[in-house]
């Protein structure tokens, strides 16, 4: 891979993975108030406990491996973000949708209300995850007659 | 060209059967080093369906302090399962306090409301007093942190001792007997 896209891919690997990072400690230390900002979202709000023990743990796991594994490990890890995004997004969607004015809980306590500015930025974070599933998987690809 | 183009879209893109059990595993690992913590946590979460809080239940949860006036604390005079602390200072206690009060030493450490607790008992209700009723709130609601007993009530005594004395309201004055070993309580 060249060495510019090796940097692209870097560049969107760290900044990702801290983002990620951040979120998944930060929900983790506020288990509690996680539990009630997922349940707020009134989407099966029965399973929000379970949703809060098993999130935050699959945020770190998957930004620990864009970051520090290879190869297809490093784009199950994308692909993991990814997926999460997908969820996040719809089930913000789906709130804005119903007048449910509530925090995103997208970082924990103190996070911002949904908005134009959450969707915004799933959206950039989503081509971020697409743009690394597609980086890493360039790196694979064999150079074709070369003998 | 567009044969080539495929085919570098499918090896970019294609193989996900061995990138989805990746990402796979990557959940297994997620939802057991989350199961892990949660057992580790001082508090776990419950492993329970969400119950949204009620009125009830949020009361019994959050319990806190309530404050009451001279007159009807004194209506709790007399019952075997109610205990009154000051929470004044040892001299003031010395030149009087409620009848049957147990003094509550400032100076003592937060591992010192154990010994409260424990003479506590069997008794349902915590009657604290102060010089003012914040005084008494702010050791009321420390005390309430800190045991995990929900069937206790703690109340404050609204106005403090001064408003007890007012009352006419019985009243003993001398040496405290626990004051050798005091009872803390915590600073807020």
């Amino acid at each position: 891979m060249p060495i510019h896209k090796r940097a692209l891919s870097l560049v969107l690997r760290l900044a990702i993975a801290a983002v990620f990072l951040f979120a998944g400690i930060e929900k983790w230390r506020g288990a509690e108030a996680f539990v009630e900002q997922i349940a707020n979202y009134q989407f099966y709000p029965e399973y929000a406990p379970f949703v809060a023990l098993l999130l935050p743990p699959c945020e770190v796991v998957a930004a620990l491996a864009v970051l520090f594994m290879r190869g297809r490990w490093r784009q199950a890890g994308a692909l993991v973000i990814l997926g999460m995004l997908v969820v996040f997004t719809f089930a913000m969607a789906r709130a804005w949708s119903l007048g449910i004015n509530i925090e995103c809980g997208c970082f924990g306590t103190g996070s911002p209300n949904i908005g134009p500015l959450s969707f915004a930025r799933n959206g950039l974070m989503i081509a971020v995850c697409v743009a690394i599933f597609g980086l890493e998987g360039g790196r694979r690809i064999a150079p074709k007659n070369v003998a | 060209m567009t044969a080539s183009h495929s085919e570098n879209w499918s090896l970019k893109f294609g193989g996900l059967a061995p990138i989805a059990v990746r990402a796979f595993v990557i959940v297994l690992v997620s939802c057991a080093s989350g199961w892990c913590v949660n057992r580790l946590r001082h508090h776990p979460l419950p492993m329970q369906k969400y119950a949204a809080p009620t009125q009830c239940s949020e009361a019994a949860e959050s319990a806190t302090s309530s404050v009451l006036s001279a007159k009807a604390v004194s209506a709790l005079c007399g019952r075997d399962d109610v205990l009154f602390a000051d929470a004044r200072d040892e001299q003031e206690f010395e030149d009087g306090h409620v009848t049957g009060a147990v003094h509550l030493a400032c100076t003592s450490s937060r591992g010192d409301v154990g010994q409260l607790l424990g003479q506590l008992g069997n008794k349902r209700t915590l009657v604290v007093y102060g010089k003012s009723t914040d005084e008494a709130r702010q050791v009321a609601d420390g005390i309430l942190r800190q045991t995990k007993r929900r069937d206790l009530a703690v109340i404050v005594l609204d106005g403090g001792f001064a408003a007890w004395r007012d009352s006419g309201l019985a009243c003993s004055s001398g040496a405290c007997d626990n004051c050798a070993s005091s009872i803390g309580h915590a600073h807020p």
